[in-house]
């Protein structure tokens, strides 16, 4: 029998730049192929242009077989016709790529519209129908709601209900989870799975993150610069590895190894909180707040220590509160409520001296270090500005800090787009730690970055953390990435702590159900393939 | 709750806005009488003037009876013509009325097609050619290019009337086809105005994640224009609601151009007569039209975006 699609020496250029060199590839019926790779390996490339979504930019090359169809030389009419039909697509992004407009109803009655020629009743009733299938438990309400009031994870199943509506002999998800949180990434990576093992569709699915895969695909390709350095059953390609770039991949996964042996050292206390709470009123206007007192309780009060010389992870999901509180910590926002304690005195700069002191003994590393970088100052000027808040003879050169961070001085002249993410990242350790913070907060360190870039930045840290005995506090949604580097750990779920101990202990005996959620929704690999070895 | 609350932020930018049109027109030194009666009247005779018409009285007071009869009575009658405000503004204003919506309703049909037509063919030949005529209408003065349309579509060809206003008891289209120049005159600015914002609206939006799945979902091109334009429409129908205050001051020069006896035309004859409770009346009533076009935007915005209504 003819494979459901086939890919034969796809070619794809923007302008100079070969995005994908040479690719073959074919998917069975019902079968489920990962696509395993960086950014900029060409794997998003090559799914797009199985739907040839591609922009006008791209020059494509090669042949795209779908289910016998000549994907690459099909007229408009019928290219439309095969969208959605035959091949409908799960994009990264479910806060962007629903219409923010218009209800789920009519989104989902606009597909089946577009392929059917059901009449409006019955397209509603398959909506409800559609809805139900993707686990939404109340279909009809969710029919008048709007994206932006559903979660991400609900938007994510709507988006799956919108691409199975026609059911598609195949369904593309380019990194459907990476934009969610890890317990609902594993709802939605086993709803996709458990769909097309019921309905026989085939899965082609995108992904950074090896263990996700590895844990339901049939088959995966590892993507590098644009070719598949490997191809094979699952099992073969992360238990024997033949290509050393895959070796190179699996072994740069942050996954919880347990640092340190034996009890953590007693050593004071440097930065506490003592009932901490942060409210916001809920009314946006100044006018409406006149009669609408009402108020969002972002973090509820909240009591942690940082040890000197120790490194605190703070754990959550999007909307628990860890942004909130690192805000306070570091002294950029104000608590409602209780006290920000710095080595015993409240943390309130009351004027722009202040301000300065405290900047210079805490310090922090943004996520993405693209935005918190200005564009237009070179990386020397960006360093030196950071040092300004010292006095001159305390200052060092910018080379000096440079070679702190291990990135090469000839750098410095460069501005930050022309700098790679990992060496941006670099250069925001190197800025924040400009005025040799006593501590250091990083959020979300290495979430924008590859999975060997990250594995770099976290060793980093910790190789900086243990010479400079600094503190430091690490805020991740990774339990990979603070199982690795962190001492102590504190869990927080929306807006409240909900376990805190020494890293070994909670990530090894979780003390509340949360914790364990957490841990147990942890991709495993090759381990968790038991989990999606029948429907749920 | 938030309709209502627009709503009476509205009336209060009426109410203030009414306050200072009246403080301004009594703030010119020179008393109404003195205009009436002439550089030689006598003091008695500008006095009974006052009296008679309550001018003697603090402006508070003046400005209070005034707000007080406008919802039963309507505004007061001009001194120097004699004539009732009201019925002057009956007899003026519904010209004036249908020939700035007209010159709306040409200005927003031709912005979003020409728009459309801009971002859909982006830096191609139909992109290149609107924006060279989206400069052209910018630059040219409204004024010249209706003399030019009088000359060339009025007189040489003969399709429209070049002059004057054709009563609806002719038949509506000789009515609507006498207005059609000078609404063009009006209209061709803001079409080049709110093109160039359509087109960098719409471009946003196709290079939305939300457009790419509409493409990948297989939507036709008809519904998948709806889904674009109605996520490109807030910031057009703010710029769309101010424009159409705005065309009252060009219904001033093109009801001149065209010989309109419209109240723009009336405003500036009050003006020059100072005839002040004219012009606090019509003065009064373009700030209503400019409030109910801002707000019936606001509502507009609301219905057209969800995350507002919230």
């Amino acid at each position: 029998m003819d494979p459901l699609l086939q890919i034969e020496d796809l070619e794809v250029r923007f302008g100079t730049f070969h995005a994908v060199r040479g690719v073959s590839l074919t998917l069975a019926r019902g079968e489920k192929l990962a696509i395993i790779g960086e950014s900029g390996s060409g794997k998003s490339v090559t799914a797009l242009s199985v739907m040839r979504l591609l922009d006008g930019a791209a020059r494509t090359s090669g042949r795209i077989a779908l289910q016998g169809a000549e994907v690459l030389d099909l007229p408009a009419p019928a290219l439309r016709r095969l969208r959605g039909r035959q091949v409908a697509m799960v994009f990264q992004d479910p806060m962007t790529s629903l219409n923010p407009v218009f209800p789920v109803g009519r989104q989902i009655g606009d597909v089946l519209a577009a392929h059917t020629d059901l009449p409006r009743a019955a397209r509603r009733a398959r909506a409800v129908e559609l809805l139900r299938q993707v686990g939404i438990r109340e279909a009809e309400r969710c029919l008048t709601l709007h994206p932006h009031e559903l979660s991400g994870g609900m938007r994510q199943r709507v988006m799956i209900a919108l691409a199975i509506a026609c059911d598609p002999a195949l369904l593309i998800a380019d990194e459907p989870t990476t934009a969610l949180d890890v317990t609902v990434q594993e709802q939605i990576t086993r709803l996709l799975v458990d769909l097309c093992r019921a309905r026989g569709i085939g899965l082609l699915f995108i992904s950074h993150n090896l263990d996700l895969v590895g844990e339901f695909a049939d088959r995966i390709a590892v993507m590098h610069e644009g070719r598949i350095v490997e191809i094979g059953e699952a099992a073969q390609v992360m238990g024997a590895p033949q290509a050393e770039y895959t070796r190179r991949l699996l072994a740069a996964i942050p996954r919880i190894g347990l640092p340190g042996e034996g009890r953590l050292p007693d050593t004071p206390v440097v930065l506490e909180t003592r009932a901490v709470s942060r409210a916001y009123p809920r009314a946006r206007s100044a006018v409406a707040r006149l009669w609408d007192r009402r108020q969002v309780q972002a973090l509820r009060p909240s009591d942690l220590q940082v040890h000197a010389g120790q490194v605190l992870g703070i754990v959550g999901e999007s909307g628990s509160g860890k942004s909130t509180l690192a805000r306070l910590l570091i002294g950029l926002d104000q608590p409602t409520g209780g006290n920000v304690l710095l080595q015993g005195a409240s943390l309130k700069p009351r004027n722009r001296t202040e301000r300065r002191a405290l900047s210079r003994r805490i310090q922090l590393v943004f996520q993405g270090s693209q935005a918190s970088l200005n564009p237009r100052k070179t990386i020397r000027r960006a360093l030196s500005e950071a040092m300004q808040a010292l006095p001159r003879p305390e200052r060092r050169s910018p080379e000096a800090l440079m070679a702190l961070v291990r990135l090469d001085p000839g750098l410095l002249d460069r501005y930050p787009h022309q700098l790679s993410g990992g060496q941006r990242q670099r250069v925001g350790i190197a800025r924040a730690l400009a005025t040799s913070p006593e501590i250091l907060i990083a959020d979300e360190p290495t979430s924008a970055l590859d999975v060997s870039v990250q594995k770099e930045i976290i060793e980093l840290l910790q190789s900086l953390q243990r010479d400079l005995g600094m503190t430091m506090i690490v805020i991740s949604h990774d339990l990979g990435l603070i199982g690795t580097i962190c001492d102590r750990v504190l869990v927080m779920r929306a807006g409240a702590i909900v376990e805190t101990g020494e890293a070994r202990q909670v990530l090894t005996h979780p003390a509340t159900d949360y914790t364990r959620a957490l841990l147990e929704s942890l991709p495993k690999g090759l381990a968790g393939r038991a989990r999606f070895a029948s429907p749920a | 709750m938030p309709v209502l609350t627009r709503l009476a932020s509205a009336l209060m930018v009426l109410l203030v806005v009414s306050a200072m049109i009246f403080a301004l027109t009594r703030l010119g030194g020179v008393s109404p009488a003195r205009l009436v009666l002439g550089a030689d009247a006598p003091a008695e005779s500008l006095a009974t003037f006052e009296a008679e018409h309550g001018l003697d009285r603090p402006i508070v007071v003046q400005y209070l009876s005034w707000l007080r009869a406008l919802p039963s009575e309507g505004f007061a009658r001009s001194y120097v013509t004699g004539q009732s405000v009201n019925q002057r503004l009956a007899e003026t204003l519904p010209l004036t009325l249908e020939l700035v919506t007209l010159a709306f309703v040409l200005a927003v049909i031709g912005s979003i097609a020409l728009g459309s037509a801009s971002a859909y063919w982006e830096n191609r030949w139909p992109d290149h050619t609107v924006r060279v005529l989206a400069m052209a209408a910018l630059s040219v003065p409204g004024f010249w290019l209706g003399l030019l349309l009088m000359r060339w579509v009025g007189v040489q060809l003969a399709w429209l009337p070049p002059v004057g206003v054709i009563g609806w008891e002719r038949g509506i289209w000789p009515h609507v086809s006498s207005l059609l120049l000078p609404a063009l005159a009006i209209a061709i600015y803001y079409i080049g105005a709110m093109s160039r914002l359509m087109r960098a609206s719409l471009i946003d939006v196709l290079g939305q994640d939300y457009t790419r799945t509409g493409v990948a979902l297989g939507l036709p091109a008809r519904t998948r224009y709806a889904y674009t334009l109605r996520n490109a429409l807030p910031p057009f129908v703010s710029m769309a609601a101010m424009s159409y205050g705005y065309m009252f001051g060009w219904a001033v020069i093109v009801e001149m151009v065209f010989n309109l006896p419209g109240v723009a035309n009336a405003l500036l004859t009050a003006i020059f007569q100072r005839d002040y409770p004219m012009i606090q009346a019509i003065v009064l009533l373009i700030t209503l039209v400019f409030v109910l076009a801002s707000t019936a935007a606001d509502l507009i915005q609301r219905a057209l975006n969800p995350r507002l209504a919230a």
